[in-house]
């Protein structure tokens, strides 16, 4: 297969070849002097929290939350901390990375510590949240009557109980804010500020409409309660949405009713989350109710790669051979073809990996994986 | 063992206990790639070591989230690419308000001067289309992940991945094609 950007590609990669080994070894011992020297920094935060703001339950797994590894996590579930006022800014590191700096005056709890998330209760003033992205992650912050549903992001966030206001401000990523009036609820992108007061409170101007930058959703615009495509809300990093509103409608009815893009979209978030079963089940019904198409061949090379990371080989390469006899010419035939070939030879199916490789070259003799199907052949 | 002979597996558990054998081996084993996509993503070789930093710092900070050790250049690229994204918005945002100028020319590493005229042209074109196109660009047609590993680096769904890819192949070979040197690079030669 002739790639019309191999030739970009080339150029691109030989001038990776020019190397500066100099510049490497100092840049290495930049990294190694910075890496330890910050690592005590990690700890000592925590230490702050379980003398000044958060005592009880977090200091209890203050060892859990030291050694930093969500698999060791105590069942602190229903862990709850009393919320206390902040003299100074504090730092906060959760067992899942992520990590929670209340600004000064600040006050607030975390609760229901996970090894997937938290919940940060923020009673009065700012914090800044970097959640780390991940499948299966659940993380929230409550503020007043609202709740900001985060995935993985960084932004901050500040709320004040009079009048009711709560401001979200993302650095990277989306949030979806849920409360009074705004239905599912509204995402938040970068970009400027947004402002939420319920309609209850006298309007007032944004707190920091100085600069000019800030937006008020209040009253939420009527977009807000658009319901958005389950693509866009997958796109938007907002699987657990996705599943949960699969889940509100029964998930039985949602594989049998609805389209295929929203199963798709269904099996992404699924697939993201961690909810292979689900994900599974999603692409089977694609693939039973929408046979032919695109997205059908696309479900069948899906489930290929769920079989192939369940441990699976042989069921796996059974789907990458039907996703090749179903989309002759489709975007995945390369990657279908070769992983065929690891798939049988993983299975320990000698003639079958062959076969694959074989059929492999055949279509792409200076495919990224001729080498390793000609070493097939060649045993 | 020597570090050059641990797996990502033991790696991993060295930088986790804050090791400095294996930071320095996590650098010298990855340092290569993350250079390189931070490059391709920002357009230019100018201040990547700053990033590269940020890379590596993140990576040591996090690796003990790392669930499938084995997957540790994934992670290091997939940090690569969300922390030369952030880079590219924060240089975005400063040469819009004036603080940073764009650069007259952007760097290159090679020493031909046919060669690095040609790779500044790539450079600009693929400056010319959108950050999310051109990571999806760069992985795919360049670093040549598969598509669905890609995806998953890129952070999005296959299918918007696709659509991704798609128009900024679309866009980088318009531009190409209006483009004499670039031209020729599209039929597989140099100039």
């Amino acid at each position: 297969v002739t790639d019309r950007f191999d030739g970009v590609k080339r150029l691109l990669r030989d001038e990776d070849a020019v190397a500066d080994r100099a510049r490497h070894v100092a840049a290495r011992a930049r990294f190694v002097e910075a890496a330890t020297a910050t690592r005590p920094q990690r700890v000592r935060p925590l230490a702050l929290v379980s003398v000044t703001v958060f005592c009880a339950a977090i200091a209890a797994s203050a060892a859990v939350l030291v050694g930093g590894r969500a698999t060791n996590v105590a069942p602190v579930a229903s862990a709850s901390v009393p919320s206390a006022s902040t003299s100074e800014p504090t730092r906060i590191s959760l067992p899942d990375g992520s990590t929670i700096v209340l600004a000064q005056g600040a006050r607030g709890h975390v609760r229901d510590v996970t090894a997937d998330g938290a919940t940060l209760v923020l009673d009065e003033g700012t914090a800044t949240v970097d959640v780390i992205h991940r499948p299966g992650v659940s993380w929230s912050v409550i503020a007043g009557p609202y709740r900001v549903w985060v995935t993985g992001t960084t932004f901050d966030v500040a709320w004040k109980a009079e009048p009711a206001q709560l401001r979200v401000a993302m650095k990277t990523g989306t949030v979806r804010v849920t409360g009074p009036e705004l239905g599912d609820g509204q995402p938040v992108g970068v970009g400027e500020p947004i402002t939420f007061s319920p309609t209850s409170a006298p309007p007032t101007a944004p707190p920091e409409s100085v600069s000019g930058r800030e937006t008020s959703a209040r009253p939420p615009p009527r977009e807000a309660h658009r319901e958005p495509p389950w693509t866009e809300l997958v796109d938007h990093g907002e699987h657990e949405l996705v599943l949960k509103k699969a889940e509100a409608m029964g998930v039985a009815d949602v594989l049998a009713t609805r389209g295929e893009a929203d199963l798709m979209a269904l099996a992404d978030a699924a697939r993201f989350s961690g909810r292979k079963p689900l994900a599974r089940d999603a692409l089977l019904a694609v693939r039973r109710r929408f046979p032919g198409g695109g997205r059908a061949a696309t479900a069948t090379f899906l489930l290929g790669k769920l079989d192939d990371e369940a441990g699976r080989p042989s069921d796996a390469a059974g789907w990458y051979e039907r996703y090749l006899d179903e989309a002759r010419s489709g975007p995945l035939v390369m990657e279908a073809s070769a992983r065929a070939i690891a798939a049988w030879k993983r299975a320990g199916d000698t003639p079958r990996a062959r076969a694959a490789a074989e059929s492999y070259l055949r279509r792409f003799p200076d495919g990224p994986s001729a080498s390793a199907a000609r070493e097939i052949l060649d045993r | 063992l020597p570090t050059a002979e641990l797996d990502d597996a033991m790696l991993v558990a060295g930088v986790v206990a804050g090791r400095p054998a294996a930071l320095a081996a996590l650098f010298d084993r990855y340092a290569s790639v993350a250079r390189t996509v931070v490059a391709r993503t920002l357009g230019s070789w100018t201040d990547v070591d700053d990033v590269v930093q940020e890379v590596f710092l993140t990576v040591a900070k996090r690796c003990d989230t790392l669930r499938d050790v084995t997957a540790l250049r994934s992670f290091v690229v997939s940090v690569a690419i969300r922390t030369a994204r952030n880079e590219y918005r924060k240089r975005t945002v400063r040469r819009w308000v004036g603080l940073e100028a764009v650069p007259a020319s952007r760097a290159t590493r090679a020493h031909d001067d046919d060669v690095s005229e040609q790779v500044r042209r790539v450079y600009d074109a693929l400056g010319e289309i959108g950050v999310e196109g051109r990571i999806a660009f760069i992985l795919r047609r360049i670093e040549g992940y598969e598509l669905a590993e890609a995806a998953t680096l890129a952070g999005c769904s296959l299918a918007t991945f696709k659509r991704r890819l798609a128009r900024a192949e679309a866009q980088f070979e318009a531009l190409c094609r209006a483009d004499p040197m670039l031209c020729r690079l599209l039929e597989g030669g140099r100039s």
